[in-house]
């Protein structure tokens, strides 16, 4: 097994210099982590020598936390969460699942009473360890810990403690080169394995007998050994270190060695001898180190699984529970009939039907396979491929999600209340819980539908605002950044009084819940400190508008006061049409609906219309743009004005806004489609004479066709049913086209076809009818114009033609 | 039963022929053969396969599925090179095998040209030694030629009998319990190809008129082959679709992998119909490789620049046939030696095959991306420009 005959003789690397071969210090049983197999034998092992002590390999500062290990409520997957007490924070997350080897161990002992430690250094040495530049030959590990900062794994965690060390270059040539940075890949392609898990499921995972899994294992974990080269003071030696001073400490407390059981990677087991110096009192006290706080979470498949980046070497989590209890029933022959009859069921769930023979076809396929490779038991790619051509018919797409599902699986941990809690953790669950909000901490969506109006029906003020409270909750934690809940866009019917959200609980959620404690201890105090950070930033008037709002949306009184204050303050400096548009859009959202929120906005109406008067004076610069600020950021900028003055008529100087648009309407100096989008506006209160005298001005030769044509379009843009009603308009328009000339006609048409395409075939058929008013001749052919589409050879011809505008130009003009 | 007299008369290849009695009934003039089947091309690695190979043989296999792995994909065994015989995912080819091991059928599905009848004459010759047992499907093939039909002359004059039934290749297979191949199972009228249903699910062939019925001996089994994209194909039925395992078989995604396909078939070709002149370089090999990938994606490999792909199929098979065909020009009309103006004269009618707008297809490849391409693809650019 050992893959040291592997490594090339002629050159390799130079030996470690402490290449052990001595006495271990207990029973020593390597492992890795999330396997299967390991959890299995190793319970099996623990029964047979009934340790008096149990040491397992983990961070020493979360011993607190295991006793909880054998609470009833307790289902993994959890984690252990280390963080730094202070900011920012680094944390270490150590996933276990009901087939991670520790998980076994650890339970074992607190079932039968025996001694448990976890030995190895400690998270508050770990987190500063990683945060202290060392010596500068290391540089390469610091930027890989870089990553490492915000919320990351323990590097080497998951896998069988890889080497994470760079080789030294000096010593080594190519193929032990190869083999140092990835062993794993090499390890497969001389087995003739595709990939490494693979292998490593085929070598490992089946083996039925637990003496023989121990022996293999430690092997390779020395042969794994063999290929590095580890300098002194490396991560690596400097844990091992710390691990023998653990098992010292135990073996002076009266414990026998036969009777202490080590659970460590197996990369490490033949460093655990007695040849090896422990870690001394002195080299202990030196290491750094700083505060940190350590809890449990609830963790999740979907999250163990590489899918969400979490590479563990645990790629189909749910499949392993499954080789699990299988493992643990001694009937490993079961897994594959199990595996194929979960995945045609999913497949059924999902409407399509495969049949029982498909699934007898599915095993025999996966057992021919394996077969193949010389075993008997067929491992999860030999399975998949077998379900793929049976089951999928060949082809992998109808099978993706039942893969995926019976793969990866959905499931979540869930913890006991109130352990190894944060203050922060615990408002939450408190308020999860008064909110009657549990049934929605799941990791998958769910759409949850808040009416926030009072419920009369109900007797308790609690119960009769619960909505709005769980609103007010959820508004909280989506200003903490916590994913829980996304609020959708609702249709505005309903804007008044109800909100949609899709929630889902991920074991991120709880990671970011546990930042949070670093804010405040209560979920209304850390939302009240996020707003306050983000008011203390904020400089532009949009942004505190939104501020304002959000203030509301999480009944934060003193920070909404606060909020108030900046965005007056802004409010005298800004120019920005587009962004005071915004903000007055939001707080005419706040004037109108804030009394179900049960604030009082009476102080936001002189603000609203400070801010329209500014809005009016910067409308004049804002028209003055190109075509495409004008039609995107603009246009819109305009219609949310225009909506708030028609709701805020008592709060706003309506007279100087429609001025300020009939003075906009005629200029030719700004944005054409601008001026056209305020006579639109403006189009109801016109007489028929102005639009008459503005019409044959825009109109008129002296002006650029295309100028004309993108007044056109601004004027379609609103208000159509006016514009049916103005027979002027389109005889003017209908003379207009039928006078260009033929350059000028190309120049116009794009523009103008754009401003009649938005247009319903209902509604051409009233231009249609409304030019026949104009022009009575032809009316047949007219009629039948909006029903014709173009034939192929007619759209091919108007592309060459169109292709010879010269667009360059076109551009300019406007 | 109906075997000795079955086999007799119709058909000269004895029905429990082995690789060697098929090629010494030809051996006199083997040389005169203008295509040896798989087991006779191949004999030689077959049987240094089964020399050496240790692991055990399935019953009534000539070799166990790990060396017929090695005789597909090409290996080392005991110092012997084995050549690939197909190159690609090798997974495909173990699901294959696993297929075959089990009692199900393999339908081997693919665009035209993606070695699927290869693959499956390599693997019928490489399990029992014999892939002439071959029905070809077509739109005309009728029920009898998938179960069997008679000597009219001696149903007519003794009434039916064991001796005046004809089999059919399949019914051959089940006797003899060796691989039978299907090919084009698409092109079959559903009707007739649900007349296999029986055949895989129950191994049996009835004879009614003669009041027996056939039992397949073990190791019989069914490799067929179906087109994707082609005219005139038929619908399978679920019912059939169900006895079969379908492995799709891709086209080549990458230019190197399609490079040595095609670099190793030409050669083989080269010797095979004795063509002088020597294999095209592997220079313009990569060229014609790269314009066929370009125009069946769409774009050019960088991804830079779109194309307008041509309707007709571009196969790696085509690409083959290419060579071949410029070989021969090559040897008989040119200097002997393959140059870019061979391989143009062929390249366009492989591109502009049946539809007339592929020749606007064609000439904007060659203006918009071919004749940008810098110095190295200037003669070949002029040689394809000189025929449009």
């Amino acid at each position: 097994m050992a893959r040291r005959s592997q490594n090339p003789s002629s050159s390799p690397p130079p030996p470690a210099p402490n290449r052990p071969n001595g006495m271990p210090l207990a029973r020593i049983l390597g492992i890795r982590h999330l396997s299967p197999a390991g959890a299995c034998h190793l319970n099996d092992m623990l029964d047979a020598i009934r340790p008096t002590a149990v040491l397992v390999e983990g961070p020493a500062d979360a011993i607190e936390l295991v006793r909880h290990f054998s609470h009833k409520d307790i289902q993994p997957p959890i984690a252990i969460l280390c963080y730094t007490k202070s900011r920012p924070i680094r944390s270490l997350l150590y996933p276990l699942a009901a087939y991670s080897p520790e998980w076994i161990a650890l339970r074992w002992a607190l079932k039968h009473k025996a001694e448990y430690q976890w030995i190895d250094l400690p998270a508050s040495v770990f987190l500063e360890w990683h945060q202290v530049p060392r010596s500068s030959e290391e540089e390469n590990q610091d930027e890989d810990d870089a990553e490492f900062d915000a919320l990351d794994e323990f590097s080497d965690y998951g896998e069988l403690d890889p080497p994470d060390e760079s080789p030294h270059p000096a010593a080594v040539n190519e193929t032990t080169l190869a083999y140092l940075n990835d062993p794993y890949t090499e390890i497969a392609r001389l087995t003739g394995e595709a990939d490494h898990e693979t292998w490593w499921e085929r070598h490992f995972e089946h083996t039925p007998d637990a003496a023989s899994y121990f022996q293999q294992i430690d092997a390779f974990g020395v042969g794994l050994r063999s290929l590095q080269n580890l300098q002194p003071g490396d991560e690596s030696l400097v844990r091992e270190a710390y691990m023998r001073r653990c098992i010292h400490q135990v073996l002076q407390a009266g414990h026998r060695p036969e009777q202490v059981v080590v659970v460590c990677g197996a990369f490490h087991s033949s460093e655990l001898i007695h040849e090896l110096e422990p870690m001394s009192d002195q080299e202990w006290k030196t290491l750094p180190r700083t505060e940190v706080n350590v809890t449990l979470m609830p963790y999740s498949y979907r999250r163990l699984s590489s899918e969400l980046g979490y590479g563990a070497g645990n790629h189909a989590p749910m499949y392993y529970q499954a080789l699990y209890e299988e493992m643990k029933a001694r009937d490993i022959e079961r897994l594959s009939s199990r595996y194929a009859s979960q995945i045609s069921q999913a497949m059924r769930k999902n409407g399509l039907i495969r049949s029982s023979a498909e699934v007898i076809e599915t095993v025999r396929l996966a057992s021919s396979l394996a077969a193949l490779q010389g075993s008997s038991v067929p491992c999860l790619r030999d399975l998949r491929d077998a379900a793929i051509t049976c089951l999928g018919r060949g082809e992998r797409e109808p099978i993706r999600a039942a893969l995926k599902e019976i793969e990866i699986g959905t499931q979540v941990g869930r913890l006991p209340q109130d352990i190894g809690r944060t203050a922060i953790q615990d408002d939450f669950y408190h308020q999860i819980k008064d909110l009657h909000l549990l049934r929605y901490q799941k990791d998958e969506l769910q759409i949850l539908e808040l009416d926030l109006r009072q419920n009369r029906t109900v007797k308790s003020r609690e119960a009769a605002f619960r909505d709005l409270n769980r609103s007010t909750f959820l508004h909280r934690l989506r200003v903490l950044g916590i994913d829980f809940a996304h609020k959708q866009e609702v249709d505005q019917a309903h804007h008044t009084w109800k909100e949609i959200w899709h929630v889902q609980w991920t074991a991120e959620c709880e990671i970011q819940l546990v930042e949070c404690s670093l804010i405040a201890d209560t979920i209304e105090i850390a939302a009240a400190f996020r707003l306050a950070d983000q008011l203390a930033t904020c400089r532009s008037i949009d942004q505190a508008a939104q501020i304002v709002e959000e203030a509301i949306c999480c009944q934060l009184t003193d920070t909404f006061v606060n909020a108030q204050h900046h965005l007056q303050a802004l409010a005298v400096e800004s120019e920005d049409f587009v962004q005071l548009s915004k903000a007055i859009t939001s707080l005419s959202h706040i004037i109108r609906y804030g009394n179900i929120r049960c604030i009082d906005t009476e102080d936001l109406k002189p603000l609203l219309s400070q801010l329209f008067l500014r809005s009016i004076f910067a409308l004049h610069r804002a028209c003055i743009c190109d075509d495409t600020t004008a039609r995107e950021q603009i246009h819109p900028a305009i219609i949310r004005i225009y909506d708030a003055v028609r709701l805020h008529a008592d709060l706003i100087d309506t007279e100087r806004w429609n001025a300020e648009l009939d003075w906009i309407a005629p200029t030719d100096s700004l944005n054409s489609y601008l001026s056209g989008l305020a006579m639109a506006l403006r189009l109801v209160q016109t007489s028929d004479e102005v639009l008459e005298r503005q019409l044959s001005c825009r109109l008129s030769p002296a002006t650029p066709a295309d100028l004309t044509a993108g007044w056109f379009e601004g004027l379609m843009q609103f208000n159509r049913e006016a514009l049916f009603q103005r027979s002027t308009l389109w005889k003017q328009l209908d003379h207009f086209v039928t006078t260009l000339e033929e350059e000028d006609f190309r120049r116009c048409l794009v523009p103008l076809r754009r401003a009649f395409s938005s247009f319903s075939k209902g509604q051409t058929r009233r231009i249609v009818s409304c030019l026949l008013q104009a022009s009575p001749q032809d009316a047949q052919s007219m009629l039948d114009i909006p029903e014709v589409s173009l034939s192929e050879e007619e759209t091919k011809t108007l592309q060459e033609q169109l292709s010879d505008l010269n667009w360059d130009d076109l551009d300019l003009g406007m | 039963m109906a075997k000795s007299s079955g086999k007799a008369k119709p058909n000269p290849a004895p029905a429990s022929g082995s690789p060697t009695t098929t090629a010494s009934t030809s051996e006199p003039n083997r040389d005169s053969i203008l295509r040896h089947p798989a087991e006779v091309q191949y004999a030689q690695e077959l049987a240094i396969l089964a020399q050496h190979d240790t692991n055990p043989k399935p019953e009534s296999w000539n070799l166990s599925p790990q060396a017929v792995k090695t005789y597909i994909l090409g290996g080392k065994v005991a110092d012997h090179e084995i050549t690939p015989k197909y190159v690609g995912n090798p997974r495909l080819v173990e699901i294959a095998i696993g297929t075959l091991l089990t009692d199900r059928a393999l339908l081997l599905v693919g665009e035209p040209g993606t070695a699927k009848s290869w693959l499956s004459e390599h693997l019928a010759a490489a399990i029992c030694g014999d892939s002439l047992l071959v029905v070809q499907g077509t739109a005309g093939t009728t029920e009898e030629q998938i179960r069997y039909s008679w000597n009219y002359a001696l149903l007519l004059a003794e009434g039916p009998s064991p001796k005046a039934l004809v089999p059919s290749p399949i019914y051959r297979a089940m006797m003899s319990g060796k691989i039978v191949r299907f090919e084009e199972i698409s092109r079959v009228p559903s009707e007739i190809q649900d007349s296999l249903i029986t055949i895989l699910s129950e191994k049996m062939l009835a004879v009614p008129e003669l009041g027996f019925h056939v039992s397949a001996k073990r190791g019989f089994n069914v490799i067929a082959t179906a087109n994707t994209r082609d005219r005139g194909v038929n619908e399978m039925s679920s019912a059939l679709m169900r006895r079969f395992n379908r492995v799709q078989l891709p086209v080549p995604s990458d230019i190197e992998t399609e490079v040595k396909i095609v670099r190793k078939r030409v050669a083989e070709i080269g010797t095979n119909l004795r063509l002088p002149a020597p294999p095209p370089p592997e220079e313009l090999v990569r060229k014609i490789v790269q314009i066929f990938q370009e125009l069946r994606r769409g774009q050019t490999i960088d991804g830079r620049q779109k194309i307008k792909p041509p309707s007709s199929v571009l196969s790696t098979a085509e690409a083959i046939s290419l060579f071949g065909n410029s070989m021969a020009l090559a040897s008989h009309f040119g200097n002997g030696q393959v140059c870019e103006s061979d391989v143009a004269a062929g390249l366009h009618g492989v591109v502009v095959k049946e539809d007339d707008r592929d020749q606007a297809v064609w000439i904007e490849y060659l203006e918009n991306v071919m004749k940008k391409r810098g110095t190295e693809w200037r003669d070949f650019y002029q040689a394809c420009r000189e025929l449009v």
